[in-house]
């Protein structure tokens, strides 16, 4: 592989420069590397908010009253009160209008300019096993006029799933760049072969072994799909941190070393990608030049 | 060197060699004659491995043809030159580049190795075109070309398809006696025509063997010529 990088001055010269397709494949490497990091978000953001969920929200319920600003602290009071007289609950407490920020700020993105008053009143419940959940609903449904009762397990389950399948779709479509570059590589790289076959039969004529002509080609084209990987990840990279940062979609950064690690692991990939696809057309077309 | 033993070849079924059982020997001079068409060109290909047999076998050095991979058959053909009918060079390189490329593709060519190249188009008569491209040489100069290429890597056989075809008597003649000179190195030489002022013309100088290919046939001239 290192010696792929550095050539064979020899062996790259006896093939003719191939001009229009070779800046092809460097455009689309870059436009499948585009997406590949962008399906690589995807599935990080639906990985991430999956596990949140499913971490934070184990046995937990979250009492949702609607209330206008001058009765919820009589509405938040008489709430704890029943809460806590009811058998099967262990801990209910209010969610403060910052913690209630923080909680959804994943998406929503900058919550600071949500009002207090535009929060609604929340409780944060702890259930315990011998809960009536049923009963516990009748009543609080009698005490307010508009109380929503959410057991998380219920639909915490219902998002990490959706959040499951986001994933699997992202990593489907992170998938199909590769089958896609691998595919270009292969068209591009037999096209450019068989283009040359006189140049092939001149050089098997003088006796040249396979892996001496397949070199120039392989080269070639790893290093035009490198090329154009790399650029594909730098763009790529730059309109995720900007979504990031413009607030429109702060979950698109990559977090933490392996966030970044999986971005900066396509250029190398494709490069990979592009070695094998070569390799295999080049030996597949010169088995047909003897 | 090469072996035929009741080797057969043909077409899509139609048939151009049969049965032919021969062998080329070892520092041997050998033209090969025939009426166009009767198969010259074909069985040159057998002897350089561009085609298999049919039937029977090729032996090279000992080694049966059927039985050797592409990379055998690559270092094999480093130890023949051959000619073409049509010279084919790559026109992207100049002259001497292609001249040196069987070097190149073997892995010798070092500086050491540049005054040869240099002797060797300056004995084909082509120095003054070395930094020329393919396509600029005339027709001669295309077969001296070849010829120098074929040669590069001193092979123990040189084959060359009508290496005279296209050039007049004087060239002919010249690239003739380039021939005779390798020979006369202790390299087999064989060459296809259907020029027999040619073969006479060798026939003076060095003690040349003619095959004659006809209706499938390679049989060993007389003394007609
Ligand atoms: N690739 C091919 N496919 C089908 N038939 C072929 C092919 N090459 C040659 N032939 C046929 O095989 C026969 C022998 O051809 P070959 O080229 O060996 O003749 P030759 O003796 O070299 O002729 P010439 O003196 O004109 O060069 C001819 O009838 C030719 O038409
Ligand atoms: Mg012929």
């Amino acid at each position: 592989m290192l010696a792929l990088l550095r050539g064979d001055p020899s062996a790259d010269s006896t093939v003719p420069p191939s001009g229009a397709t070779g800046h092809l494949t460097t455009l689309a490497a870059a436009a499948m590397a585009l997406l590949a990091l962008i399906a690589i978000a995807a599935a990080q953001t639906a990985g991430r908010v999956a596990d949140d969920w499913a971490g934070a929200l184990d046995g937990a319920a979250t009492l949702e009253i609607a209330a206008d600003p001058a009765t919820a602290e009589t509405a938040a009071e008489r709430a704890l009160m029943i809460l806590r007289e009811t058998p099967g609950i262990d801990s209910a407490r209010r969610i403060g209008a910052d913690e209630a920020r923080a909680l959804l700020a994943p998406w929503m993105g900058d919550t600071s300019m949500l009002a207090d008053a535009d929060l609604p009143l929340m409780l944060a419940v702890e259930e315990a096993p011998e809960l009536d959940r049923a009963a516990l609903e009748l009543r609080l449904a009698g005490e307010f006029d508009d109380a929503v009762y959410l057991r998380h397990d219920r639909w915490s389950g219902t998002v990490t799933a959706a959040a499951g399948r986001l994933r699997l779709l992202a990593l489907g479509a992170l998938a199909l760049t590769f089958v896609v570059t691998a595919a270009v590589v292969t068209l591009a790289a037999r096209a450019a072969l068989a283009m040359n076959r006189p140049v092939i039969a001149t050089l098997r004529l003088i006796g040249a072994q396979d892996s001496y002509i397949a070199r120039a080609f392989v080269r070639r084209f790893t290093l035009r799909t490198l090329l154009g990987a790399a650029l594909g990840t730098g763009a790529g990279t730059a309109l995720l941190l900007a979504l990031a940062s413009g607030g429109a979609l702060p979950a698109a950064a990559p977090t933490g070393p392996a966030g970044w690690l999986a971005l900066l692991a396509v250029p190398p990939a494709f490069g990979l990608l592009a070695f094998a696809a070569t390799r295999a057309a080049a030996f597949h077309e010169l088995r047909r030049v003897r | 060197m090469i072996a035929f033993e009741k080797a057969s070849f043909g077409y899509d079924g139609h048939p151009v060699l049969e049965d032919v059982s021969l062998t080329l020997e070892a520092g041997g001079f050998y033209f090969l004659t025939g009426p166009s068409g009767s198969g010259k060109t074909t069985f040159l290909k057998l002897c350089s491995l561009a085609l298999l047999p049919r039937g029977g076998r090729v032996a090279f050095f000992g080694e049966d043809a059927t039985l050797l991979d592409r990379d055998r058959i690559a270092l094999m053909r480093r130890r023949m030159g051959m000619v073409h009918q049509d010279c084919q060079f790559i026109d992207h390189l100049s002259v001497r580049r292609n001249i040196a490329l069987p070097l190149e593709i073997a892995g010798r060519r070092t500086p050491a190795a540049d005054k040869d190249i240099e002797d060797l188009m300056g004995w084909v008569a082509l120095g003054h075109r070395a930094d020329a491209y393919p396509p600029e040489l005339s027709g001669g100069e295309r077969q001296r070309a070849a010829l120098a290429r074929a040669v590069m890597l001193s092979p123990d056989l040189l084959i060359a398809d009508e290496p005279t075809g296209n050039v007049d008597r004087e060239m002919g003649e010249r690239i003739l006696s380039l021939l005779i000179e390798l020979n006369r190195l202790g390299r087999t030489v064989l060459i296809a025509t259907h020029d027999l002022e040619l073969i006479r013309t060798a026939k003076r100088e060095v003690s040349a063997r003619v095959l004659r290919l006809a209706d499938g046939q390679v049989r060993l001239a007389g003394h007609e010529l």
